[in-house]
C-alpha cells in the first residue's frame, strides 16, 4: 500500500484494528450462543456486545502529565504554531490580492483598447467544470501529468 | 510525513524530552486542502470574476427581465393575507467577486438512516461502528422528530446516526470518497447536471454495496451483522449549483455533462 494509502486509513486504524483483533473470539461465541440459548438470552448478536464494548466501555487514553513547565512549553509551542499559520495566512492573502488587482487592471485596460476581445473575454460558458484528467497532485505522480494529445494518437 | 523538512532542536530537561519535539514541519495539510490553497483558489477567483461594468449591465437585465414577467402575469393577482406564507425560500444574493470569497467547502455529514432500527435498538451499533470507522469521528444518534404510522414510528425513536466533517477530516474523508470508492462502484460515472440543492450543496446517495468498499471496511466487514447504506452531504459556500459544481469538480468529484450535438463541437 502507498504512503497514500496508508495515510488514508490511519485516522480509522485504531477503531478498525480493534474490531479485527476481535474477529476469531465473536465466530467462538457466536457458535457457542447458538449451541446453547439459555433462558435469559436476547436473541442480539455476540457482536453487538463488542460493539458496545469499543464504543461506550473503552477508557479514553491517559493524557500525560505536564508540569508548570511543560505547560508553558506546551503553550508556547501552540503559539508559534499559530504565529506560523497566521503569517502563511497572511501572505497567501497579500499575493491573492496582487493578482486580483492585476487581473482587474488588464480587464480595465482591454475595455479600453478593443471592445469586441473584452466581450469574448467576460463570457462566460454556462456550466463549466474543471477537465476530468486534472486530477490532485499525488506524491507518486505518472509519468505523463498531462496528455497534450487530447487522446488522438 | 514523506518529503517533509523539519528542524528538530534538543529540549533540555531530559523528563520532556519525550512529551516536546520543537520540530515546525512544513505545515502539514490534507492533499485537498493544499491542492485548494495552491491552485483551486485562485483558479475559482479567476473564473469567477465579472467586471463591474458587465455585472452593472447583467444587473440591469436583470430587473427588467422580472419586471417584465410580472407585468406579463396573467391569471390571479397573489393575495396579500398569504404574503408570509413564502413557499419557496428565497436564494441568497450572488456576491460581488473579491479576491477573498470564492467558494469553499464547509461542511461534509456523513448520514446513515438505519430503519431496522425499529424493530431491534442494536442495529444503530452497527451504524455508529461503521460512521466512526468511515469518518474517524464518533457518530451522534438522532431521534425522529414526528411520527411515521405507515413504518411504526414514533416521534422520538433513535432512527439514525451521523457525522459532521469539518477541517482535514473533512478533506480526507472526501479524498477517500473520490479516489478510493467512487472508482471502485460499479457504473459509477458522475454526478448529473441537475444535483444540487439549487443553492450550491450536494448530496450524494450510496446503498449497502458501496461501504464496503472502503479500505478500513474491508478489514473488518464481516463484523457487522447489519451493512447498511449511507449519504454524504457536501455543503459549500458557493450561492449557485454551477459554482458549487465547478468547486467540486475541482476536487476530482465527476459530473456528467450533457453531450453537444456534432454541429456544435470542433476540432482546433
Amino acid at each position: 500500500m502507498s504512503a497514500f494509502g496508508r495515510r488514508l486509513c490511519l485516522s480509522t486504524k485504531g477503531t478498525a484494528s480493534m474490531l479485527g483483533r476481535g474477529a476469531s473470539a465473536a465466530k467462538t461465541s457466536r457458535k457457542a450462543a447458538a449451541a446453547s440459548r439459555g433462558p435469559g438470552h436476547t436473541n442480539s448478536d455476540p457482536r453487538y456486545e463488542q460493539m458496545k464494548r469499543i464504543l461506550f466501555e473503552e477508557e479514553p487514553r491517559q493524557l500525560p502529565e505536564l508540569t508548570a513547565e511543560d505547560v508553558e512549553r506546551h503553550e508556547t509551542i501552540l503559539r508559534a504554531e499559530k504565529i506560523y499559520y497566521m503569517q502563511k495566512s497572511a501572505q497567501r492573502r497579500q499575493e491573492r490580492e496582487r493578482r486580483f488587482g492585476a487581473m482587474e487592471k488588464a480587464y480595465v485596460a482591454l475595455e479600453k483598447l478593443d471592445s469586441r476581445l473584452f466581450e469574448a473575454a467576460c463570457k462566460k460558458e454556462p456550466n463549466v467544470t474543471f477537465p476530468r484528467q486534472m486530477r490532485v497532485p499525488t506524491e507518486t505522480p505518472p509519468r505523463v501529468i498531462w496528455d497534450y494529445s487530447n487522446g488522438k494518437k | 510525513m514523506f518529503g517533509v523538512k523539519s528542524m528538530r532542536s534538543a529540549v533540555a530537561s531530559t523528563a520532556s524530552k519525550r512529551l516536546f519535539a520543537t520540530s515546525i514541519a512544513q505545515a502539514y495539510q490534507t492533499r485537498l486542502n493544499q491542492f485548494f490553497h495552491n491552485t483551486l483558489r485562485d483558479d475559482l477567483m479567476i473564473l469567477q470574476y465579472v467586471p463591474p461594468s458587465v455585472r452593472a449591465r447583467q444587473g440591469a437585465a436583470e430587473e427588467t427581465r422580472m419586471k417584465e414577467a410580472k407585468e406579463s402575469m396573467g391569471g390571479t393577482p397573489p393575495n396579500p393575507l398569504r404574503k408570509h406564507k413564502q413557499i419557496r425560500r428565497p436564494k441568497p444574493n450572488v456576491p460581488v467577486p473579491t479576491a477573498h470569497n470564492t467558494p469553499f467547502v464547509d461542511k461534509v455529514t456523513v448520514h446513515i438512516r438505519c430503519r431496522e432500527a425499529l424493530q431491534n435498538k442494536h442495529h444503530l451499533l452497527s451504524a455508529l461502528m461503521a460512521l466512526q470507522i468511515l469518518t474517524g469521528e464518533r457518530g451522534e444518534v438522532l431521534k425522529a422528530k414526528n411520527d411515521a404510522a405507515a413504518w411504526k414510528l414514533r416521534k422520538g425513536m433513535p432512527i439514525s446516526a451521523k457525522v459532521e466533517l469539518t477541517g482535514d477530516n473533512m478533506y480526507e474523508f472526501l479524498d477517500k470518497l473520490i479516489e478510493v470508492v467512487l472508482p471502485r462502484m460499479k457504473e459509477y460515472h458522475g454526478l448529473k447536471m441537475s444535483a444540487g440543492d439549487g443553492v450550491g450543496n450536494f448530496t450524494l446517495g450510496f446503498d449497502s454495496s458501496v461501504i464496503g468498499l472502503f479500505p478500513e471496511m474491508e478489514v473488518v466487514y464481516d463484523m457487522f451483522p447489519l451493512v447498511t447504506g449511507f449519504s454524504v452531504n457536501i455543503k459549500t459556500t458557493a450561492v449557485r449549483n454551477p459554482t458549487g459544481r465547478l468547486l467540486l469538480s475541482g476536487f476530482g468529484l465527476p459530473f456528467l455533462h450533457a453531450r453537444k450535438p456534432k454541429s456544435e463541437t470542433f476540432d482546433l
